[in-house]
């Protein structure tokens, strides 16, 4: 306990807003969608468009610009890297200046500026999925989505299942991997130092123990679970309601027309390019 | 020469909405030859203060200093700090990670750079000192009993022949027999070495058996420092604390009131209590 | 079924003692013998079981009492057929346990809380994971979420129904663990040593639901080594080796500190003192008292010497 009281799974930020009440299944589709436009996105026009709509679903979300791009932080040098990457290695356009053998070209100032920002917008749209949706309701709504894919043999219920458990003992697991490296470290382990290869290796006195206490909690929740007469997802209820509101049935809508809109871009880029 | 903490403060998740006061203006000293037993609710501190002492969380604030050394101090003085502080966690067994029970005794001797000859020497010593038979060394550690676990994880701790003992809940989940072998293992580690202890427990009577003070924690602060006679006068504290006073002290406290004259050296072991009895009915 | 019932309630010898009882066994176990397939690695908590019979009574509290070893978790295990007896037979309201089709009214009838509660916690929400169960039984929602927010009423947890369970102190969380079982309904609740790894406020609050469960008329078994623990409990089954040693109510048992030494078990230490104190003709009675009767007692004797 204590040092890891911060941590939420997930990040779910709990206040009350039209993207919090819409069903996950709407905002599961609907990140889907978006995902696909901002891959589609190519040119100026699309690429702004979707950007707005960014912009304005974290408006709408009441969740802090601040606690927004703390998400960006950990993936900031991924962004910056990619944007540099492209800034040299993308040729066309005017010269903008060099350096030595590297070039720069204002090609690569468009391209290298597009991929970081289409980032920035995947990360922001996917926290914006899980902050204002929480853990087990986006298992839910997943679950119901997948069971469509039943009839394939696709273990719906399971998946979503494990993803629950997953989610439940991440935190418990976090805490003994603190605890077990502190005990290591006393017991003269070096976690510090020496080549990637022995870094590594000092790894196991961790990682073993770790391994075993996460199996021993395992059987230990499969009995408990069966205690509790669980048989899998057969014959089961659910407590989590999940209905379509008329919200969701205007997204929905909207998805639909947003859908239609990236797909005929992409064929028509496609066109043109192709000609 | 001693392990000092002096007036320590430990805030967990600074900075966020998190965040919370674990340990607040905490000062204690371990000297060698004596056993300190600390007592507390889950949650009162306790093992957040075991691991600043063990310099493996550093403090918000105030100083640690083992043998005058700042614990906390300069990087190429942590081996030996290290060295002089032992810790052993709760359920320490569940740390075994090797195939034998020998590798496993060796691995923190080999790190201190000892030759064979010595690791094997100190392992056998160890294992001696718990009363675990050399016959285990090719064993599996996963293959012991419960108490042989835990006899083994301290015999671990012991072979890195510690000067500063610091025991977070050794006896949890043990029956008595093996509460007993450890009891006894701690008691001669103590003696052979004329170590210092630090026993942290939630249970007083354990705690009282071998313990020459009592600390008692409650919410990050130490409530009392004194001898256990001394705090089990103060039944109010010890409730407030989240802990139960144990019932033959709860029977002599009693006597006591009913004008009975307790003499001043308490027992701690049931032979003692007998004999205490016995002699007020003689 | 019902006539089968009674045919072997009347072959029933050794009724429970104290109160007044319901006629029937809820549980009827009859010589069950078990052996663990394999011993896996390191895996010797669980000791097989020789010939144990044993009736348990709803409304009644039940100590089953043993060392490390004894077998007692391997006997909580089939009581709700989470195991299922190598020979003899375990019957839980006429459902023998050998029947598959049985199992899950048993385990309906039966619920049991573990020892950690880490471990027995399924969901991210405390108010989800009491539904976990009820989910299971299919419940319809309504039903549900009535049941959810009676539960949580009932063991003070209302307040942190939206938490995370890793959030909640050791003692909150095993009534969340005994709150999930409650509300599916069961006739009997089997605590497999379900304080051992709370501090003594965690232990006094799980103690205490049990005593309002048992109460309120469930059948409670409490599998245990603390021998304190067995105290409060209407009767009390030594187990040694997998097989029951005695059984009684706490004073009868506890009276023989000679034979819980033997069984590495260690007797209150009141107990203790006034079998010793009595053996040496110093003190008049040897029974079962707390620290005040005790001391009462000391005064009186001291007196008359």
């Amino acid at each position: 306990m204590g040092i890891l009281r911060g941590i939420t799974i997930g990040q779910h930020y709990p206040v009350d807003s039209l993207l919090h009440r819409l069903d996950p299944r709407t905002k599961i589709l609907g990140t889907m969608v978006y995902l696909v436009a901002l891959l589609g996105a190519n040119d100026p026009l699309p690429f702004l468009a979707v950007a707005a709509v960014t912009v304005f679903l974290c408006t709408i979300s009441h969740i802090p610009w601040r606690l927004l791009s703390n998400g960006l932080r950990p993936l900031r040098y991924i962004i910056i890297f990619t944007f540099v990457l492209h800034l040299f290695v993308t040729p066309g356009g005017t010269l903008l200046g060099q350096l030595g053998r590297l070039a720069v070209y204002s090609g690569g100032v468009w391209r290298g500026a597009q991929l970081a920002f289409r980032l920035v917008l995947m990360i922001l749209t996917t926290s914006l999925l899980t902050l204002t949706t929480s853990p087990i309701v986006l298992t839910d709504g997943l679950e119901r989505l997948l069971a469509i894919f039943k009839p394939l043999g696709l273990p719906a219920h399971e998946l979503a299942m494990m993803m629950t458990i997953a989610l439940r003992f991440i935190p418990i697991l976090i805490e003994e991997a603190d605890k077990i490296s502190k005990a290591q470290i006393a017991r003269g382990a070096d976690l510090e130092s020496g080549s990637l290869l022995q870094r590594l290796q000092s790894m196991l006195p961790i990682l073993v123990p770790l391994f075993i206490s996460a199996l021993r909690r395992a059987d230990e929740l499969a009995i408990a679970m069966e205690a509790r007469c669980y048989r899998g997802g057969e014959g089961r209820s659910q407590y989590i309601e999940l209905s379509f509101s008329r919200a969701d049935k205007v997204a929905l809508l909207l998805l639909s027309l947003g859908l239609v809109a990236t797909l005929g871009n992409m064929l028509w880029s496609w066109f043109s390019n192709g000609v | 020469m001693s392990l000092k903490a002096k007036n320590i403060g430990l805030v967990l998740s600074p900075h966020t909405i998190y965040a919370t006061e674990a340990l607040a203006d905490i000062s204690l000293t371990l000297s060698p030859g004596t056993i300190l037993g600390m007592v507390g609710e889950t949650g009162s501190g306790k093992s957040s203060l075991l691991q600043v002492m063990a310099g493996l969380q550093p403090p918000t604030s105030g100083a640690v200093t083992v043998d005058e050394l700042p614990v906390y101090g300069s990087p190429q003085d942590t081996p030996q700090v290290r060295r002089l502080i032992g810790i052993s966690f709760q359920y320490p067994e569940y740390q075994f990670f090797e195939e034998t029970v020998a590798r496993e005794l060796a691995f923190g001797l080999q790190r201190q750079g000892l030759s064979p000859e010595v690791v094997a020497e100190r392992s056998a010593a160890a294992l001696h000192l718990v009363q675990l038979p050399l016959s285990l060394l090719p064993r599996s550690p996963f293959e012991l009993s419960g108490g042989q676990m835990r006899r083994l994880a301290l015999a671990i701790t012991f072979s890195l022949e510690p000067k500063y003992l610091l025991l977070d809940e050794p006896l949890a989940g043990l029956d008595p027999a093996g509460r007993e072998a450890v009891m006894a293992a701690i008691s001669a580690y103590c003696r052979e070495r004329e170590a210092a202890v630090l026993f942290v427990s939630h249970n007083m009577e354990e705690v009282t058996r071998v313990a020459h003070r009592l600390l008692v924690m409650r919410q990050g602060h130490l409530m009392l420092d004194a001898t256990p006679w001394e705090v089990f006068s103060h039944a109010e504290a010890i409730q407030d604390a989240g802990l139960e006073l144990p019932p033959g002290y709860r029977l002599l406290a009693e006597l006591q009131q009913r004008g009975l004259e307790i003499p001043p050296s308490y027992p701690t072991d049931r032979e003692q209590f007998y004999r205490l009895l016995r002699n007020l009915l003689t | 079924m019902t006539s089968k019932y009674e045919i072997t309630t009347a072959t029933l010898q050794g009724d429970p003692p104290g109160k007044e009882q319901p006629l029937l066994p809820f549980i009827r176990l009859r010589e069950v013998s078990y052996d663990y397939p394999t011993s896996r690695q390191g895996q010797e908590e669980f000791p097989a079981l020789r010939d144990v019979s044993l009736d348990i009574y709803l409304g009644e509290f039940l100590a089953i009492l043993g060392a490390n070893g004894s077998g007692k978790s391997t006997l909580a295990r089939h009581l709700n057929a989470l195991l299922v007896p190598d020979k003899g037979t375990v019957e839980v309201a006429g459902n023998l346990s050998s029947d598959q089709l049985k199992r899950f009214t048993i385990r309906q009838l039966v619920g049991m809380v573990f020892q950690n509660p880490d471990n027995q916690i399924v969901a991210t929400v405390v108010e989800e994971d009491v539904a976990f169960g009820l989910e299971n039984l299919g419940l319809p929602r309504g039903e549900m979420q009535k049941r959810v927010a009676q539960v949580l009423q009932q063991f003070g947890l209302w307040e942190y129904r939206q938490l995370a369970p890793h959030l909640l102190s050791g003692g909150q969380k095993q009534r969340l663990a005994i709150a999930g079982v409650v509300a599916m309904a069961p006739q009997c609740i089997v605590f497999d040593e379900a304080t051992a790894m709370l501090d003594p406020a965690g232990r006094r609050e799980v103690l205490a639901c049990m005593r309002q469960l048992c109460q309120q008329g469930h059948g409670i078994v409490l599998i245990t080594q603390q021998v304190e623990e067995a105290l409060m409990a209407d009767r009390v089954v030594l187990l040694d080796e997998g097989r029951i040693a005695t059984t009684g109510t706490p004073e009868e048992i506890f009276r023989q500190i000679d034979l819980l030494q033997r069984l590495q078990l260690e007797a209150p230490l009141l107990a203790e003192l006034s079998w010793r104190l009595h053996g040496e003709g110093l003190l008049s009675e040897h029974r079962l008292r707390n620290p005040v009767e005790m001391a009462a007692d000391i005064c009186l004797s001291k007196r008359k010497i």
